[in-house]
């Protein structure tokens, strides 16, 4: 398992060019529509490292959506003298149709510690985007093509891209029984966290990625656990009469939103504060009431909520102690999911007899149709960027974790290797 | 195994003081003894043997022996249910009526109610909407004369089905409310 704190950022190895990074920044302007070719030279001699960096950030830089990934061919390629600008053969990368190339070069290759520094170039005028150095263990390397690739979007977009990070999702892999995973969100090298033979549902990080929140019976009726990623440690949060489900960490980690069932099986919207072992209940409606998320301030609640007749998402401002309805369309919409950027909820939705991804914006309403394949697609998850969903498809007719940018431009399996895969829940930034 | 209360919230999971199992009791539940049996990767995890909670002969016992969907030859008919409905049918009246019979004849059995629904709805919905499903079937139980002091309700959602195959009767066949007599 690997450490979420030691890849060492050594240095912001060059400035980047200015003139260039305002030139550059905003020419790509969001993910699905065109792909971008961007080179990636792995000088040759360098070996695994060098090879496993780049795995992992043409991996991370396809599923964005934003760029189709050129690797040099092995011979006839493009006769690069070094990993500088000036020692690109800028016109043979050219050729090959790339718009930027990222250099690479092996700086340190001890069996402990590796070391890698990479360049952004801009394939048409030699000019140097951005670098970084890092240097950490030997079992880290990917997460550093990792750290790169959100670098790579930050100078091109404006905006960090998505994968420093993890997704933990369920996943029945290795017999009948769900367990949580965890894996890069990359998609590639998922590992079992718990091995307790038992139901385990709807993970949720906490905000520091170091804990997750999930349902499960494992002690026989549905309550709230929560495990530590590192020791593994599990802790029950609530359990007692009645079934617990759906909790989720508020945006400082400070408090736990969940639902309960109260009398005649009804369920319940709380909110735990552990510190004080102090519960607000957000609504005392006699109905279904489930799947508790939060704004990123903090500030409101969606849930959803059958009070309606039908399962619907509504929004509590917990201030103000008011609830709206936020659905208007669809006779089945659940699973809310409020975007890092405050201003639109993903939401599973039922139509023509199938399950839907569906992004509403809060104010205007607007909604967006998300996936349209055949085979349910349910369960979205917003990455820490807000530019694209994590959720489970069924449209190759087997449990899978897809992911996709918002709008639903490009969709591609996300979780490799995995049947039975579902619920995905993707944690913040790692650092 | 045993379940000890050893640590709270503010205790700091990964520090020294879980392992010696010194915090202030609150919620903390950890098991010792999982770590050696079972390998790296649930050492002080609430484990597999912590079933304390599951109901003897119930469809999550049937399922972790792999035999959850077999004919139930208890006393206690099953009922169904309408999709994304928890409303009792004539039908499934006329079934919780017979059921009474048999718990009349029978004072000192008690049983649990599992709610349950089939898969074409979302994970925490359906977990809801199947307590509303057990809670329908002894409400009408308890309005028949049975103490509610001996019903019990439980719901598993749609995890826990007892057909997969997609097709109309094996929707309706999951949607239900099974009837488990408690020892």
């Amino acid at each position: 398992m690997w450490s979420r704190t030691a890849v060492v950022l050594a240095a912001i190895l060059m400035l980047t060019g200015s003139l260039a990074g305002a030139q550059v920044r905003g020419t790509i302007s969001g993910p699905g529509q065109t792909a971008f070719p961007i080179g990636i030279a792995v000088p040759a001699g360098d070996g695994a490292v060098g090879e496993a960096f780049a795995a992992a950030l043409g991996r991370d830089l396809q599923l964005s959506g934003l760029f189709s990934v050129l690797r040099a061919p092995a011979t006839g390629g493009p006769a690069d003298r070094g990993v500088e600008a000036e020692q690109l053969d800028l016109a043979g990368w050219t050729a090959l149709g790339a718009r930027w190339v990222v250099t690479l070069a092996v700086t340190r290759d001890g069996s402990g510690a590796v070391g890698v520094e990479a360049r952004l170039i801009d394939a048409a005028d030699g000019q140097r985007v951005g670098g970084k150095r890092y240097e950490g263990r030997r079992d880290e390397i990917a997460r550093m093509g990792d750290r790169f690739a959100d670098h790579v979007l930050f100078l091109l977009t404006g905006e960090r891209g998505p994968f420093d990070s993890e997704i933990a999702f369920i996943s029945t892999r290795g017999g009948r029984f769900k367990e949580i995973w965890v894996s890069p969100a990359r998609g590639e090298g998922a590992r079992p966290l718990t091995h307790n033979r038992s139901i385990h549902l709807t993970p949720r990080w906490s905000p520091d990625a170091s804990r997750i929140l999930f349902t499960s019976f494992l002690q026989g009726h549905p309550w709230v656990y929560e495990i530590d990623v590192r020791s593994l440690k599990i802790r029950r949060v609530m359990g007692g009469r009645g079934m617990a489900m759906g909790a989720t960490f508020s945006p400082d980690g400070s408090a736990i939103a969940l639902a309960r069932e109260v009398g005649s099986g009804d369920s319940e919207i709380v909110i735990l504060h552990p510190g004080s072992r102090a519960t607000d209940v957000v609504s005392t409606e006699k109905t279904l009431d489930v799947s508790p998320s939060w704004s990123p301030d903090g500030r409101r609640l969606a849930f959803c909520s059958g009070r309606a007749g039908t399962p619907q998402i509504f929004i509590a401002d917990l201030a103000a102690g008011t609830v709206r309805r936020l659905t208007l369309q669809g006779g089945y919409n659940t699973e809310p999911a409020w975007s890092p950027s405050g201003d639109r909820i993903a939401y599973t939705g039922r139509v023509g007899g199938s399950f839907q991804i569906f992004v509403q914006e809060i104010e205007g309403n607007r909604v967006h149709q998300v996936t349209s394949t055949g085979g349910d697609n349910t369960s979205p998850a917003w990455s820490p960027d807000g530019r694209y969903l994590a959720f489970s498809s069924r449209r190759s007719g087997r449990d899978e974790v897809w992911i996709s940018d918002w709008h639903g431009w490009r969709q591609t399996r996300l979780i490799e290797g995995g049947a039975g895969d579902t619920s995905p829940a993707w944690s913040g930034w790692l650092e | 195994m045993s379940i000890g209360v050893t640590g709270s919230r503010g205790c700091g999971a990964g520090s020294r003081f879980w392992l010696l199992g010194v915090c202030g009791a609150v919620l903390c539940l950890t098991i010792a003894g999982c770590a050696a049996r079972k390998g790296a990767g649930t050492e002080g995890g609430l484990g597999e043997s912590d079933l304390s909670g599951t109901t003897r002969g119930s469809s999550l016992d049937q399922w972790r022996n792999g035999s959850v969907g077999s004919e139930d030859s208890g006393p206690l008919e099953t009922i169904h249910f309408d999709y994304d409905s928890y409303a009792l049918s004539s039908e499934a009246r006329s079934v919780l009526e017979s059921n009474v019979e048999w718990l009349r004849a029978n004072p000192s059995a008690r049983a649990e109610v599992e709610g349950h629904c089939d898969d074409r709805g979302t994970i925490e919905y359906n977990l809801a909407l199947g307590a509303k499903r057990a809670n329908a079937a002894r409400d009408y139980l308890v309005a028949l004369g049975i103490e509610a002091s001996r019903l019990t309700t439980i719901s598993y959602g749609k995890e826990l089905p007892a057909c997969r195959d997609q097709t109309p009767e094996c929707w309706a066949r999951n949607r239900r409310d099974r009837f488990v007599v408690m020892d």
